[in-house]
């Protein structure tokens, strides 16, 4: 293969010796640069050239050129080369005429071995410039044979040592080849091969080098001597557009790496658990967070089905997964349960994405499985205070609250058991309400506690596990026949007293810690709540009932009163007016006009007495009375009073009219027939003398309640004076123009505040007075 | 006629009371003779003809009872319990004549089967209407309160 190579490049090599020759020196800048050719030095100054190359042949060709050129014009030539280069080049020489062996023998041309001449002046990796001049200058000078002659050189040097990786090496004996210049007489053909500067890593060293020369030939696809000018400016143009395209890939290439890391970056440290499973279910890949999530490293899943992470029950789940992803479909946000590597579930909100290849078929899918074990269980934990707060919020029935709590506690702490114990009348903790726990285990723990019941402030016991934890052996052997393997105390207080405790059970070892503990809390508070509102609505009732029998007691001694007064003291009362009534009649003609009028005034003092009695006893009885309120027809009872009223006291020819029919209120018929007798009464009472009295009666609807209104042509009231009307015993007119006990008006309002209206009176104190009684309508008025 | 003249017995322990009603019955102009006993217990006496009132010629069996309702030992209310339970007294007319005007004393009179309620002092209209019962009752017509 070598040999083919260099025989193809030796026709070649005869074309670039024709065409440099006929060319004249010209700078590698210049826009032909195929037209130069190594052998055209720049006369005496030193000439440092460099050749890249991609085949051998192309350099033994060139090399050949440049050396054969020297010895031609009876210049030195020195080769310093690999052994294969310095042999493909001796036959280019010898195929060019030359006898080597009698040039050799003059001492005109020098063939070194490359490597070895190296190891003479490297020292450390570096070449050492002493021994370098020593050495190469001593080559210099017996090929220059006594200084008559021009040495050109050719090394490789450099490249071997480009080639090995020592670029700084290679670049410090370019520089040292330069300064050797300064005192030989020589032109340097170096070569490097272009394949050693592949990389971006070499760009600046490939500058480098270039720099370090005079003139820069490339390799043989630019610079071929059968080229034409046509041709290489094309090849020029197509390297540029090559160099442009790849620098874009180049760039496309570092924004998709750069992509790849940061995505493989965002996977990697997620929180959730990101992974990829072909069509079978196959799990392809394994992110950080889904080995924190399931506990199984990448390297001992990958590999395996997904199935290992699905527990038994949901095991169906997986087939309807998969035919969805085939169809192309998405799964989003789908919560469900899946098992860790330990054992244990996790409830996770799952994303499954279809994963497709470059012609869209589906090929797998890449799976999203965030833990929501911590949002359920906040969600549950919420939903259960819920439940309970709901509960306390609508019933006092404690033995509801009780189970409604401790559902919610178990629920919230996952526990199977529970109980809730409240201290009884004898001050022993004693079970009140509990969930799996049996009679056996219950009669033997009560009444123990952790804490004193005066204790100031208890606080939670938990025994994380019992066979660890010091606990009384009594309580020990009966906990361990329950199967109990740990337990948790909770106080109960209500202002800082204690009043009965909840527990929680586990068959395990249970490590409780204050934040799972605090939703218990929440319910706890809750039920002493509830404990203590009961308990006060119990003293209040009870209080009430005391205070209920004692006010019933004091009515019933006060109607008891009531009766006596209304017999033992009417009785004198009734004898000191009936035996002056006796004496007036029996005695009157025996009596002067001034003892008649005493009988009259003692008469009349006596009436006045039995009215004050009884209107005393009136309003006393309105007070006590039971009221219960009926439609009562106001038209019907207002008719009957009036005319009863103008039977009774017909001296006075009072006018009463009623206008229109008269509404129903709700009422209590004797109170109320009271109430309007005593205003009609007073309506044609307190008239100015020699006035008829007219009385107008009508009804108002007002709203919800109806208005009986009664105006008379009376003296009227001012209104100062109007708030102390219906107070007992006032008295606005004097006592000797209008009789009256002062009570009648109190009656009047004591009556419609019982039934549950109000009374009032409207009067300018001048044109008479409007008296009213306001009460809630009767339905169907 | 006047040996069938009909007697009223009235039981009633205040002194005044009685001077009034006797001085009411004779405005009224009633002349049958009037019987008065000092208090419920005597009531009872009177009208089963027990002790002092054994003698039915002295202490005949009245026509009409004017009752007072506060008196000592047993009250007009006793008196009329224990009536409704002797047969041969319950058609006899009471009518009540009391210092009260409550009106429970008043229905608790009428459940008792008193015949009619007036309040103190007695008048001659009252009385006018409480003989009406008496010749009604004699006539056996039913007259209500």
């Amino acid at each position: 293969m070598q040999s083919s190579a260099i025989k193809k490049a030796g026709t070649r090599s005869k074309l670039i010796f024709q065409t440099s020759k006929e060319s004249d020196s010209a700078p590698a800048s210049t826009a032909k640069p195929s037209r130069q050719s190594p052998d055209q030095s720049r006369g005496p100054a030193f000439d440092h050239l460099v050749q890249f190359y991609e085949s051998d042949a192309f350099l033994a060709d060139r090399v050949g050129e440049f050396i054969g050129a020297g010895f031609q014009a009876g210049e030195g030539g020195i080769i310093i080369g690999t052994p294969e280069h310095n042999s493909a080049i001796a036959n280019r020489l010898a195929q060019n005429g030359l006898d080597l062996t009698a040039l050799a023998k003059a001492g005109q041309y020098v063939a070194l071995d490359a490597k070895d001449t190296l190891s003479q002046f490297m020292v450390k990796g570096l070449p050492d410039k002493k021994r370098f001049d020593q050495l190469i200058g001593g080559v210099l000078t017996n090929a220059r044979n006594g200084q008559r002659r021009r040495v050109r050189a050719f090394g490789e040097m450099v490249a071997l040592l480009w080639k090995d990786g020592n670029g700084q090496a290679a670049i410090q004996l370019e520089e040292l080849w330069n300064e050797l210049s300064r005192n030989h007489s020589f032109s340097l053909f170096c070569a490097y091969p272009m394949n050693d500067f592949g990389g971006e890593r070499n760009r600046e060293a490939f500058s480098h080098i270039c720099h370090a020369h005079s003139r820069v030939f490339p390799t043989e696809s630019y610079a071929a001597p059968n080229q034409t000018e046509e041709e290489r400016l094309r090849a020029i143009a197509a390297l540029e557009q090559k160099a442009m395209s790849l620098e874009s890939e180049i760039e496309k290439r570092k924004s998709f790496e750069y992509r790849d890391r940061l995505f493989a970056s965002i996977v990697q440290y997620s929180d959730d658990a990101i992974a990829s499973k072909d069509l079978n279910g196959i799990i392809t890949s394994w992110n950080a967070g889904a080995e924190r999530i399931f506990g199984y490293t990448a390297a001992e899943i990958i590999g395996k089905s997904v199935t290992i992470l699905i527990p038994p029950e949901l095991q169906h789940e997986e087939p309807g997964i998969l035919a969805r992803l085939r169809r192309g479909e998405r799964i989003d946000h789908y919560e469900t349960i899946r098992r860790r590597k330990d054992g244990t579930n996790l409830e996770v909100s799952l994303t499954v994405s279809p994963l497709k290849d470059d012609t869209g078929k589906v090929i797998g899918a890449s799976k999203i499985a965030r833990d929501i074990t911590e949002r359920k269980r906040a969600e549950m934990i919420q939903q259960a205070i819920y439940d309970v707060t709901k509960t306390v919020n609508r019933t006092v029935d404690l033995r509801e609250i009780y189970e409604a709590a401790l559902s919610a506690l178990c629920r919230c702490q996952y526990a199977q058991r529970a109980a809730i114990l409240l201290y009884d009348n004898n001050g022993v903790m004693r079970f009140t309400a509990w969930r799996n726990l049996s009679d056996e285990y219950r009669s033997k723990v009560e009444g123990h506690s952790p804490w004193q019941r005066d204790a100031p402030s208890p606080q939670p016991v938990c025994l994380d596990d019992v066979s660890q934890d010091p606990l009384d052996a009594n309580l020990r052997a009966a906990v361990r026949r329950e199967g109990i393997r740990s337990l948790a105390f909770l106080p109960i207080t209500y202002e800082g007293r204690l009043i009965g405790k909840f527990m929680i059970y586990y068959d395990t070892p249970h490590h409780f810690t204050p934040e799972e503990l605090r939703p218990a809390q929440t319910i706890v508070t809750q039920v002493a709540f509830a404990i203590e509102r009961r308990r006060t609505g119990e003293n209040l009732e009870r209080m009430v009932n005391e205070r209920t029998a004692s006010l019933r007691e004091a009515i019933a001694q006060m109607e008891e009163f009531s009766y006596s007064v209304s017999h033992d003291l009417r009785a004198p009362v009734r004898a000191m007016q009936c035996y002056a009534e006796v004496l007036r009649e029996d005695y009157g003609a025996k009596l002067d006009e001034p003892a008649k009028k005493y009988l009259d005034r003692i008469i009349n003092g006596g009436a006045r007495m039995d009215q004050l009695i009884q209107d005393i006893l009136t309003y006393s009885r309105l007070s006590r009375r039971e009221i219960k309120l009926s439609p009562i027809s106001l038209d019907k009872i207002t008719r009957e009073i009036a005319r009863q009223h103008v039977e009774t006291i017909r001296s006075t020819h009072a006018e009463i009219t009623l206008e229109g029919k008269l509404l129903s209120v709700m009422g209590h018929e004797a109170s109320l027939t009271q109430a309007i007798a005593n205003l009609l009464n007073n309506a044609v009472k307190f008239v100015a003398p020699g006035t008829k009295p007219k009385v107008r009666v009508w009804t108002e609807r007002r709203n919800r309640d109806v208005r009986l209104w009664i105006e008379d042509n009376g003296i009227g009231i001012k209104p100062e004076y109007q708030h102390r009307l219906f107070s007992v015993f006032e008295r606005i007119h004097p006592e000797k123009n209008y009789e009256g006990t002062g009570i009648g008006l109190a009656i009047v309002r004591k009556a419609a505040e019982r039934m549950g209206g109000k009374a009032g009176v409207e009067s300018d104190g001048v044109t008479g007075s409007k008296f009213w009684i306001q009460l809630p309508a009767a339905e169907n008025s | 006629m006047s040996t069938t003249k009909p007697v009223i017995l009235l039981a009633e322990d205040d002194e005044n009371d009685v001077f009034f009603m006797k001085r009411a019955l004779q405005k009224a102009s009633v002349d049958f003779p009037l019987h008065v006993v000092k208090d419920g217990q005597e009531a009872l006496d009177y009208l089963s003809g027990a002790g002092k009132f054994s003698d039915r010629h002295q202490h005949p069996l009245p026509a009409l009872i004017l009752l007072d309702l506060k008196m000592p030992f047993l009250n007009g209310f006793d008196v009329l319990a224990w009536i409704n339970t002797q047969p041969s007294l319950k058609s006899i007319p009471v009518v009540v004549l009391t210092s009260s005007s409550e009106e429970r004393d008043r229905q608790k009179a009428a459940q008792f089967g008193a015949k009619s309620y007036f309040v103190k002092p007695p008048t001659p209209d009252m009385l006018q209407q409480a003989m009406g019962l008496l010749n009604s009752s004699h006539e056996n017509t039913t007259i209500s309160s």
